[in-house]
């Protein structure tokens, strides 16, 4: 279970989240809400990214205290991705399988499932913007994560790879991994109940 | 003509100087620092009567101003192709005479330390009667301010078609990529003047003071040019703190310790140091020196970089930092403490990242 407690995230003297009490059991949650209520903050904050005060833990996995551990578990790919130019996107996904232990052909299965094979080894530079969130997107299925975070990933991907995400969160689902997402379009996951929360007022309310 | 000069100066002219601070101030010092205030007239005279009657010398000084201009020039034109400096395509709507002027006038602003050594060069130059070489200086200082302008102002009229240029070709590596090197990659293919700029000076603070010669075994003057180095690495070390901020935020998210990405940015320092510590090594510095000599600068970068994580990430800051610690470590290197410090500064490194390295927010 993920669980938030006291957290508050300020910019100077604007108040982004102010939530005491927040958790996240099993399942999908779709985090809905306004342009700059909070919510990337709060994917930024549980993927331990950005300072923040309060507590963030994972089934007692405390952010803080066990901070490497904590991130074992969480998986986090932002609304538009920045990687260096220079690099491939076969050496992020290198530096990611190691990083994260993660078994290299079940990684070899994502980029295959994606479609990036024909691309991976090229500069990122030469990436279109949908190619580099399909990158991001392989990266954010690489390990073994209790949680993945998705800030609008249907945003800039093609048509064509929208029900192969949808299949891959079913797949990582069923294995026990947990989703929690912010889209402004309706993820369409038959067979799954999307919990449905809303960012506003500072806080998290459920829907 | 006066607002598009005052947009000029604070796009480029402006830009180019907080970029340039710690640089420029660190040359100034080289220039008129060391030398004892009584001798700094004799000295320059000196000196630039050397440059004005050898050939040789005098090619080398223009080699050392080409690379002046080179330096603004990579920074122009990388400042050109930002998206935020887009609306200078209206520039190109301007006549030729109205485009040339005004951009002249702003290379002109970014060359003043230049020509204002120039300036004493020609005074001693027509002293000394030494008419061709001031000639000389005068044709070579038009052509160069000319054909500066020349090439920002083809980049400007090319805007529209959005082709990167870069001064210096970028190195991409064949090989596959790995972290601790993702920094390294960014200055062989983004900053490579920066670069090579950075490890030529470092390389020939060393050598310069390497000709001090001593009758007996002295590793204090090899320790004196690698700190001037050391100094020189301060964009470097900038810049990859930029890089972090920027391209590498995903790496805050990964399951990375903070010894291993301690002992990660220890490697690319030591790394990047690989061509200082081989020149030291040839220059008969033994091993047991060498070593420590190696913690030293790698550490000193080190702490630096670690320092970054603290308050905004700002140039001025930095380079006062970087000032400061070049003095400190100038009076420990005299005393032959440099093995003390390369300690403190290994420890108060990495407790500083330990602190300060998830606390950081570039936005904030």
């Amino acid at each position: 279970m993920l669980s938030i407690k006291n957290l508050k995230k300020e910019y100077g003297t604007h108040v982004i989240l102010d939530i005491p009490q927040l958790q996240f059991e099993s399942g999908l949650f779709w985090l809905k809400g306004n342009n700059g209520s909070g919510k990337s903050t709060l994917l930024k904050i549980i993927s331990g990214i950005i300072p923040f005060d309060g507590e963030v833990n994972i089934d007692a996995v405390d952010l803080r205290k066990h901070p490497t551990d904590y991130r074992r578990l969480v998986n986090y790919v932002e609304a538009e991705p920045l990687y260096p130019p220079f690099l491939t996107g076969q050496d992020l996904v290198s530096f990611f399988i190691s990083t994260r232990m993660a078994n290299k052909e079940e990684v070899d299965e994502l980029v295959q499932k994606f479609n990036i094979h024909s691309f991976i080894k090229n500069p990122i530079g030469t990436y279109s913007s949908g190619m580099v969130k399909k990158l991001s997107l392989v990266l954010a299925f690489i390990g073994r994560p209790k949680y993945i975070l998705l800030d609008e990933p249907l945003v800039t991907i093609d048509k064509e790879s929208v029900p192969i995400l949808y299949e891959l969160v079913k797949l990582y689902f069923g294995r026990g991994v947990n989703f929690v997402f912010t889209s402004h379009q309706a993820f369409e996951l038959e067979g799954i109940v999307v919990k449905e929360m809303e960012v506003k007022d500072h806080k998290v309310w459920e829907l | 003509m006066g607002a598009v000069v005052r947009v000029l100066h604070k796009v480029l002219v402006k830009k180019f100087y907080e970029r340039n601070v710690g640089l420029l101030f660190f040359v100034f010092y080289l220039m008129f620092g060391v030398v004892e205030s009584n001798q700094l007239i004799n000295y320059h005279r000196s000196l630039i009567y050397g440059v004005l009657t050898s050939p040789v010398f005098l090619m080398g000084v223009m080699g050392v101003w080409i690379l002046y201009s080179a330096k603004y020039l990579q920074l122009v034109l990388s400042e050109l192709a930002e998206p935020h400096n887009q609306f200078l395509k209206d520039y190109s709507r301007l006549g030729k005479s109205h485009q040339f002027w005004p951009m002249l006038l702003s290379v002109v602003m970014m060359d003043q330390p230049v020509l204002l050594y120039s300036v004493f060069i020609v005074g001693v130059g027509i002293f000394s009667q030494q008419y061709v070489a001031v000639f000389l200086v005068f044709v070579f200082h038009f052509a160069r301010l000319v054909g500066c302008t020349w090439i920002v102002l083809r980049r400007i009229n090319s805007l529209h078609e959005r082709k990167a240029t870069k001064l210096l070709t970028s190195i991409q590596w064949p090989w596959k990529k790995y972290f601790p090197f993702f920094y390294l990659g960014h200055f062989t293919n983004q900053l490579p003047l920066a670069l090579l700029f950075t490890k030529s000076f470092s390389l020939f603070a060393i050598i310069g003071f390497m000709q001090i010669t001593t009758d007996h075994y002295e590793n204090r003057t090899a320790l004196m040019g690698l700190l001037f180095g050391l100094m020189a690495h301060s964009v470097i070390i900038f810049e990859s703190r930029r890089l972090e901020e920027t391209y590498l935020i995903f790496v805050r998210g990964l399951p990375i310790s903070m010894i291993k990405r301690f002992l990660f940015l220890s490697l690319f320092y030591g790394v990047l140091l690989i061509p200082e510590l081989v020149l030291l090594a040839i220059n008969h510095i033994v091993w047991f020196d060498l070593l420590f000599i190696t913690l030293f600068a790698v550490f000193y970068l080190v702490y630096q970089h670690t320092r970054l994580f603290r308050g905004s990430l700002a140039i001025d800051a930095h380079t006062t930092f970087t000032f400061g610690l070049f003095l400190i470590s100038f009076m420990l290197v005299l005393f032959k403490l440099y093995w003390l410090e390369a300690f403190v500064l290994g420890i108060l490194g990495f407790y500083q990242y330990e602190r300060d390295y998830y606390n950081f927010e570039a936005s904030a």
